[in-house]
């Protein structure tokens, strides 16, 4: 039988505990107590947090908890549910406006009967001024609203909301369920092992490193850094490559996003039709086009944040290899495939400056989320990575 | 799905729904009407997720079916085909629309992507149209538009036997207005609470027909349904307790004053027009025959102006927010308006009869 | 040691008398909050002392004379100072005792003349044109300010008189420590001649630099060279404003700035508190005592400023706007409440919490929309109730009545 909790993948404790939670809230379960209105679910990136919100968020609202085949589940899915209202992320931060509006629609009534469900992806990214905004209305919910907020850890969150909500955390997903789920997608044993494992539990990643060689190669790219390090001028070329990576990648895959927006946008106000001037229906999406053209350019500086970040969490990997390697530490390495040039970097370097680049990466992975200009991370980690223990 | 039906009637249809449709949809296929052909007609219907609405067009159908298309495509070529019956076909993913020698094409979006219209509830009693689009109008004006209390951008609804009652305020001002209707269980006791600006719209699509029916699901249903004969719109309630405002109604006054409820509008707009601020208070003092005017507090008021009005009780001087006394003045459908008070601190009321009572707070010019 | 045998102001006078035509005093306290801190500590007068934070860690805030001829002075590290001064005395600041020294002494300038401007606690320009023919000329009323600033609040301070506030200020400052000089108008171009470029208000150490590579030692050579010299070398405005000083000539004015119109309360705890209950139960309490001053002296506020002293002595404020302005306790708190969560202070150790209202205007003369009351979860209302406390509080004290989350609960045995 199907369910929504099929797309959460390798999580097996959270999905009871909201299992659990979705039985008490259609009223039959065990203990009424494993209902709560307010959800924090947290994990790593690519963890599934927001799939798992959606999930939660789906078997709420459907008659059979969460069948994945019902109206209810299938428009959660494509995100047309009237009681179920999923905010994504699109900017670098949350602003209080968007608190504002979702304060109001927590004192909706559900129109399906159920649940009014409101999932706040990326809660992280709020100032604190909209969490203060949204303090009461999490603090004094209306019987059938939900709160579900997504973050990477309770941390990330100000005291007084964490201390408002329940915690689901999830943890990395083992490389052998990640690779499962791409066999079942259709990609090859032996690919699917490798990308599982190279994405290091992350599944968005995992699935675009099995299908599209274009990330493969650019993956390559950045782990010959390590090896290409030996003056100053290689440190701010490779940042200057970096960057420049960062932003193509980032650009095509939001201009690929904007076309399909675009397209499905002026395909709902009737582009096409027979008949009828193309000028017309451009005149009734305008005021569409321009929020699509808003929300784009917003998120194009977070979306370079993002790729940068997943080009250090490959470096990350990379270091954590020739480390394990050093102390001889029984492991899988993450990136089998350059075993060489892994085993050449643990001979020659001490563990102590595998140790100082690792921590060279954290702070650059800090710097990227506290706004430092992307170009400045880029070279100031090159830096340390060639001379760990310059500073 | 092949359908004929007569142009008039299909152009109505379409622009009584389209009112409803977002100009900036959250998700495209939003910006779409839902068109469903089964026995004996077609509906039209429009969902933004707040509100749902649905009209009913008599047509021939052919052969059954369901498609979404552009809303304001199909409404802008309906009004501008010939007087002629239409011919709705859907012809792959394409619905073609026949008139006369006219004929289009317009693409259709997948129609189980478009979300599950909420189930209408059942209907509880029916009053005129007009007079129904004219209370909400009368409340809605005092309903706060200000997000930080939820609560408050509500209009409660209460149905009591033969009586509504509805009542919005911002804290600030009060507008309760009650009108009779028909219920159709006459021992019926429910009270709701509406959204405001959703409601307000109602008014002004329904308050065209001659009869609505109220509907209401089970008391923990999240909905309120109103519907004409071929029309229905279905809303999402607010949660939450709205408060006790017949706490509020002062139960007499000390000073009663009757004047012309135009020279009073007018005279308020001539004298708000000289003061340097949009709080600016105006004041109102009412002695013997006339209520005098003015701008500004202290001594230093800029404008002043009279107007002869019947005065009974204690003289009074009072200030109010200019914009909040407007809005009362001219919710009051009749030549005359009547004012009470009680204390220059205390709210004031503005009524032309039973039914409807603006309460207005004033303004505090100092200690 | 008590006060009268503190060190007698010198009270000489170094001037040829004319005082005439001197209508500007700078008044400068002498090593303010040093010699504040040592009003407490009598036993260290006399030693090296230096103010600031805890050993090893933070930077002098100030120090003695006597510690300022050891090398110490102030902005310096700590470490810095204690390996110069090993015999030196650290003790820490008390900066709710300054306030209240500086506010006795600015008071005490205000009642010699209204045109008093301010440059911080410890510094202040008075303009005595008006106030020389009741109190007999700009030198008197000098030395009288010197003896009651030593006898009101037992420090020292130096004057300098002058027809110009650039050099009264150079006055006062070369008279220090507890000196007065009167440098009459006749006299300025000798006083200021012999003077290093230095000394020249606007010269730091970058047009120092400059003015000593092109020869220009002293005020006096400043003052041989042609304006449009010294303009090439420092810019148009720097060169004519220097030769003007050069000369003694200053055209500012004493500027009274309308004393602040806020009102505020703050709190340094006994012990470092990092506990937010804690501190929220202290706003709130600031909250209550700003409001009812408020109500006190019939004024509504609009602005709502929340300031926090952290345990390193780093200062924070941050403020908000209310829609509309208010005298109570209740909106106050609410607003200074919400201040202090967004500061998302994860358990920060604090010193000190204050609140302040500002743009404030007579509650006569502003006009309030008034709400109905009570609708839940909103605060109207509070001013009747708040009111009434003032009555009580008037007739029985403070501490009768409080809000509820104030009184401390009874101690369990």
């Amino acid at each position: 039988m199907m369910s929504v909790w099929d797309a959460v993948i390798g999580q097996p404790r959270a999905v009871e505990a909201l299992e659990r939670a979705v039985a008490a809230a259609h009223g039959h379960a065990a203990s009424a107590t494993a209902m709560t209105h307010a959800w924090l679910i947290t994990g790593p990136p690519g963890s599934g947090r927001s799939v798992a919100a959606a999930a939660f968020a789906a078997a709420l609202v459907c008659p059979r908890e969460g069948c994945g085949e019902c109206p209810a589940c299938v428009e959660v899915r494509a995100g047309t549910h009237p009681d179920v209202e999923l905010v994504r992320s699109t900017t670098l931060s949350h602003s209080k406006q968007l608190s504002s509006e979702l304060v109001l629609k927590a004192a909706d009534a559900p129109v399906l009967g159920g649940y009014r469900c409101l999932v706040l992806e990326d809660a992280d990214r709020m100032t604190d001024a909209a969490a203060n905004a949204l303090l009461k209305a999490i603090e004094e919910p209306t019987a059938t609203t939900v709160w579900i907020l997504c973050a990477p850890s309770p941390e990330d969150l100000l005291a007084t909301i964490r201390s408002r909500v329940r915690h689901i955390a999830l943890r990395v997903p083992e490389s052998r369920a990640v690779a499962d789920v791409l066999v079942a997608e259709g990609v090859d044993r032996a690919m699917a092992e490798f990308a599982a494992q190279a994405a290091q539990g992350h599944i968005g990643r995992a699935r675009g490193l099995a299908t599209d060689a274009e990330v493969r190669s650019r993956r390559s790219m950045v782990l010959t850094i390590p090896s290409k390090l030996q003056t100053l001028g290689d440190c701010y070329a490779m940042a200057h490559k970096l960057k420049a990576a960062a932003e193509a990648d980032s650009s095509q895959r939001l201009g690929e996003h904007l076309a399909h927006d675009r397209e499905q946008t002026m395909a709902a106000f009737g582009e096409g039709a027979a008949g009828v001037s193309n000028r017309k229906v451009k005149e009734y999406a305008k005021s569409s086009l321009a929020e699509l053209e808003r929300v784009h350019k917003q998120q194009s500086s977070r979306s370079v944040r993002d790729e940068l970040d997943r080009y250090f969490t490959d470096l990350l990997g990379y270091y954590r290899d020739v480390l394990a390697l050093q102390c001889q530490a029984e492991v899988t390495l993450i990136n089998a495939d350059l075993r060489a040039s892994l085993e050449r970097h643990a001979a020659n370097d001490p563990a102590s400056q595998t140790m100082q680049r690792i921590s060279a990466l954290g702070r650059a992975r800090e710097q990227l989320e506290a706004n430092v200009p992307p170009a400045l991370v880029c070279e100031a980690l090159l830096v340390q990575l060639l001379h760990p223990s310059g500073n | 799905m092949k359908i004929r039906v007569e142009q008039s009637e299909l152009s109505d249809a379409c622009s009584w729904t389209t009112r409803t449709l977002p100009a900036r949809p959250t998700i495209p296929v939003l910006a779409g009407v839902r068109i469903g052909a089964e026995e004996g007609g077609l509906h039209l219907a429009t969902f933004d997720m707040e509100t749902a609405a649905k009209v009913h067009v008599d047509a021939v159908v052919d052969e059954p079916g369901t498609v979404v298309v552009s809303g304001r495509l199909l409404a802008d070529i309906a009004k501008a085909l010939p007087k002629q019956p239409v011919e709705l076909t859907l012809e792959g993913s394409r619905l073609s629309l026949r008139c006369g020698r006219s004929s289009f094409g317009l693409p259709t979006m997948p129609v189980e992507e478009y979300p599950e219209l909420p189930a209408f509830p059942v209907e509880a009693g029916s009053l005129p149209g007009s007079e129904f689009g004219v209370a909400i109008a009368q409340v809605a004006v005092a309903a706060s538009r200000d997000d930080t209390l939820p609560v408050l951008t509500g209009i409660r609804v209460e149905l009591e036997g033969d009586t509504i009652t509805m009542a919005a305020t911002d804290r600030y001002r009060l507008a309760v207005r009650r009108l009779a209707w028909s219920p159709d269980d006459t021992s019926i006791s429910r009270q709701v609470l509406v959204k405001g600006k959703q409601l307000a719209d109602l008014g002004r699509t329904l308050g065209e027909g001659d009869s609505v029916s109220l509907s209401l699901g089970d008391p923990e249903s999240g909905l309120i349904g109103f519907s004409s004969p071929d029309r229905e719109v279905v809303t999402r309630l607010l949660h939450g307790d709205f408060p006790d405002y017949r706490r509020l109604l002062p139960k007499d006054s000390q000073t009663v004053a009757e004047t012309d409820r135009e020279e009073l509008i007018e005279s308020v707009k001539r004298v708000k027009l000289v003061a340097a601020e949009r709080t600016t208070p105006i004041r109102l003092t009412f002695s013997d025959d006339e209520v005098l005017l003015r701008a500004g507090a202290g001594d230093d008021a800029s404008a002043s102006e009279s107007l002869e009005c019947s005065v009974s009780g204690d003289p009074i001087e009072i200030a109010f927010n200019p914009d909040y006394l407007l809005d009362g003045l001219q919710s009051i459908p009749n030549e005359k308006v009547t004012l009470a008070f009680t204390e220059p601190r205390k709210p004031a009321v503005l009524s032309d009869g039973p039914d409807y009572q603006y309460l207005l707070m004033p303004m505090r010019l100092g200690n | 040691m008590s006060r009268s045998q503190v060190k007698r102001p010198k009270l000489t006078t170094r001037s040829s008398g004319h005082d005439e035509d001197c209508t500007v005093l700078h008044v400068d306290m002498d090593a303010f909050y040093a010699s504040v801190s040592l009003l407490e500590r009598p036993q260290l007068r006399g030693r090296p002392v230096i103010v600031g934070g805890a050993a090893g860690r933070g930077v002098v805030l100030a120090a003695s004379y006597e510690a300022r001829e050891l090398g110490v002075h102030s902005a310096m590290p700590m470490g810095r100072a204690r390996r110069l001064a090993p015999q030196a005395v650290v003790v820490p600041p008390d900066f709710s005792r300054y306030t209240e020294v500086s506010q006795g002494v600015m008071a005490l300038l205000r009642s010699l003349t209204p045109q008093v401007e301010v440059l911080g606690l410890d510094e202040a320009f008075l303009e005595v044109s008006g106030a020389r023919r009741r109190l007999g000329g700009a030198t008197r009323i000098a030395e009288l300010i010197r003896a009651r600033v030593h006898d009101e609040q037992g420090i020292t301070c130096s004057v300098g008189v002058s027809a110009t506030k650039f050099v009264a200020k150079l006055a006062s400052t070369l008279s220090k420590p507890d000196g007065l000089l009167v440098v009459p108008p006749e006299e300025v171009v000798g006083f200021l001649h012999p003077l290093p470029v230095s000394a020249l208000w606007g010269v730091g150490d970058r047009t120092e630099e400059v003015l000593l590579r092109m020869g220009l030692r002293t005020v006096g050579d400043i003052a041989a060279t042609p304006q449009p010299t010294l303009e090439r070398m420092l810019g148009p405005a720097g060169g004519a404003h220097l030769l003007d000083l050069a000369w003694g000539r200053d055209p500012r004015t004493v500027e009274v700035h309308e004393p602040d119109r806020s009102i505020g309360a703050e709190e340094t705890f006994g012990t470092d508190v990092d506990d937010p209950q804690v501190v929220l139960a202290e706003v709130l309490r600031l909250s209550e005592k700003v409001a009812a001053r408020m109500r006190k002296a019939g004024y509504v506020g609009r602005t709502v400023q929340l300031k926090v002293r952290f345990a390193d002595f780093t200062t924070i404020t941050r403020s908000r706007t209310l829609r509309q302005p208010t005298d109570t306790g209740r909106d106050v708190y609410n607003e200074a409440r919400l201040l202090f969560q967004r500061l998302g202070l994860q358990r920060a150790r604090l010193r000190l919490v204050g609140v302040r209202m500002s743009g404030l205007t007579e509650v006569e003369r502003t006009p309030q929309q008034m709400a109905f009351d009570p609708v839940p979860g909103l605060n109207s209302g509070w001013r009747d109730v708040e009111q009434a406390v003032d009555l009580i509080t008037e007739r029985f004290g403070r501490g009768v009545v409080q809000p509820a989350r104030l009184v401390e609960p009874p101690e369990i045995p």
